[in-house]
């Protein structure tokens, strides 16, 4: 997949493109989905670009370099201390840009061996032993690549979805879970992670030990205590810590479902997942009201149903086949 | 700091850098900017700024810095152009690149952008026949025997046409798929 980002980033490099394609290209590349991605291929590009040697300095750079020296001299002189300190802050800053860099290359290399694609399908989940001894359980949708084998200096996977980790204990392997731009580092310890690409938000619960939380293109980072939720919403950026109630974050390890204070339209997105049916509604069919809910293992979605519909007093349903139709009531 | 400032050694020493990495940052502006005189600016102005952050000079931390100063320019130069970012709206549908990819892979709903963008970027490659006729008869739905009346061609043509093309993007996607690197 990250060739994808690779190649499209190849194409458009190596080929002349129509204004449209170009266009697109941009409004692709500057996009925020998947910035780490896309910077990894842009780094590739950049690393595969030859540096010169003083042998074969061009005239032209030459006269760039007179140009470079000009504009020197033109600049205004900088001896002011303010400016001196604010130097250094982003020399600092940089610096820790540099070393994330540094650490996610690192965890890059690692996985140079085959990787296998686990899928969880509707309405199920998947247990799993990692080649480590890490166990993880899979909420449904949910996808995770990880290497047959783990090699080098950290255990990386990738998740797309909800996943349960167990992680086994290795303190010089370091355990990592990414997800676009967003990565939980963890030695020994469990944590539940959540990640789906239609949510707005990202988030991670450590139930024990400790994890570190690399957010905002891996560029910010910190470490939870357990029973601290972090959530990372990918539109506004917002951060969050809180503690919430760890029996109702893994829930849906025990099958449960637990809504709190949630709207309609959110509760449908996870029974979607959570059942083999497709929602049909009309948007504006779904008021902005809040609920909670809580319901057993095993409920049908008939019962599922039921209970909303009653509870919400403003609509109705029916299951047809496989799919459920919401309608004012 | 490393260097006083502005003296001959530090003269020197910049300039060294400054061959050996201004014609890469240059080059790699250019190639995403697609104008040589706009990633000459971008790549005077990182190189202006380097001036002052001798503790940069150094070969790794050089080649990092110059990555992301570049990077930055010219995502900046790109989003002050202010190119009316619409959908192009091509009839790409996930079906089509289903088809072309020749599998269903919940992974393709995922990469769906990227999916459309590289399936539009290998199309500008083909000859122009070859990609006007895929393109009617993928995104217009045309049949084989529609499109060869309307561009004057036999129906054999035109299914040719149809398999080359098909051939060509399976090629490129199933590399972009079994190459996954991670």
């Amino acid at each position: 997949m990250e060739n994808y980002f690779n190649k499209i980033i190849e194409l458009f490099a190596k080929h002349d493109v129509s204004t449209s394609s170009q266009n697109e290209f941009y409004r692709w590349l500057t996009g925020e989905k998947f910035s780490g991605e896309k910077d990894q291929a842009l780094r590739n590009l950049w690393n595969n670009m030859a540096d010169s040697t003083p042998a074969e300095v061009s005239y032209e750079t030459r006269q760039s370099l007179n140009e470079v020296r000009k504009k020197i001299r033109q600049r205004p002189r900088k001896v002011n201390t303010k400016r001196l300190l604010f130097w250094q802050i982003s020399a600092a800053s940089l610096l820790i840009a540099l070393l994330s860099t540094l650490y996610f290359a690192a965890g890059k290399k690692s996985a140079n061996t085959d990787l296998i694609e686990q899928y969880t399908p509707i309405a199920e989940m998947t247990y799993l032993t990692l080649p480590d001894g890490t166990k993880v359980q899979m909420n449904s949708t949910a996808t995770l690549l990880y290497p047959e084998q783990f090699t080098g200096e950290s255990r990386s996977v990738y998740l797309i979805g909800e996943a349960n980790f167990k992680v086994a204990k290795n303190k010089k392997l370091p355990f990592i879970v990414k997800s676009n731009d967003f990565q939980v580092t963890a030695l020994g310890t469990e944590f539940n992670m959540k990640a789906y690409p239609g949510d707005p938000a990202l988030s991670t619960t450590l139930l024990s030990g400790s994890v570190e939380v690399r957010f905002n293109n891996l560029a910010s980072a910190l470490i939870l205590k357990p029973n601290e939720q972090f959530t990372y919403n990918k539109q506004t950026k917002e951060e969050t810590i809180s503690r919430p109630d760890i029996d109702e974050v893994t829930a849906w390890q025990r099958g449960e479902l637990v809504f709190k204070s949630t709207t309609l339209k959110e509760i449908i997105t996870v029974l979607e997942r959570k059942y083999p049916y497709s929602f049909v509604y009309a948007l504006n069919t779904l008021k902005d009201d809040k609920y909670t809910f809580r319901f057993k293992d095993k409920t049908s979605l008939r019962e599922v149903m039921d209970i909303i519909a009653e509870v919400s007093g403003h609509i109705k349903y029916r299951i047809e086949n496989d799919k459920c139709y919401i309608s004012p009531l | 700091m490393k260097y006083s400032v502005n003296t001959e050694a530090y003269r020197t020493e910049f300039e060294e850098i400054f061959i050996q990495y201004f014609p890469k940052v240059k080059a790699f502006a250019a190639i995403l900017l697609k104008s040589e005189q706009e990633a000459e600016d971008v790549a005077q102005d990182i190189f202006v700024k380097l001036w002052e952050q001798p503790d940069l000079w150094e070969g790794y931390l050089v080649r990092n810095y110059l990555y992301t100063m570049v990077k930055n320019h010219v995502f900046n130069r790109i989003k002050r152009k202010n190119i009316e970012f619409k959908y192009i709206n091509s009839q790409m549908n996930l079906h089509s690149l289903d088809e072309i990819a020749e599998f269903k892979d919940p992974l393709n709903e995922i990469y769906h952008e990227e999916l459309q963008l590289l399936l539009k970027l290998s199309l500008e490659q083909m000859p122009d026949k070859r990609r006007q006729v895929f393109e009617m008869s993928r995104f217009q739905d045309l049949s084989n025997h529609e499109i060869a009346e309307k561009l004057n061609l036999s129906v054999r043509t035109v299914e040719q046409h149809i398999y080359l093309a098909l051939k060509e993007l399976k090629k490129l996607f199933l590399i972009a798929i079994f190459l996954m690197k991670f």
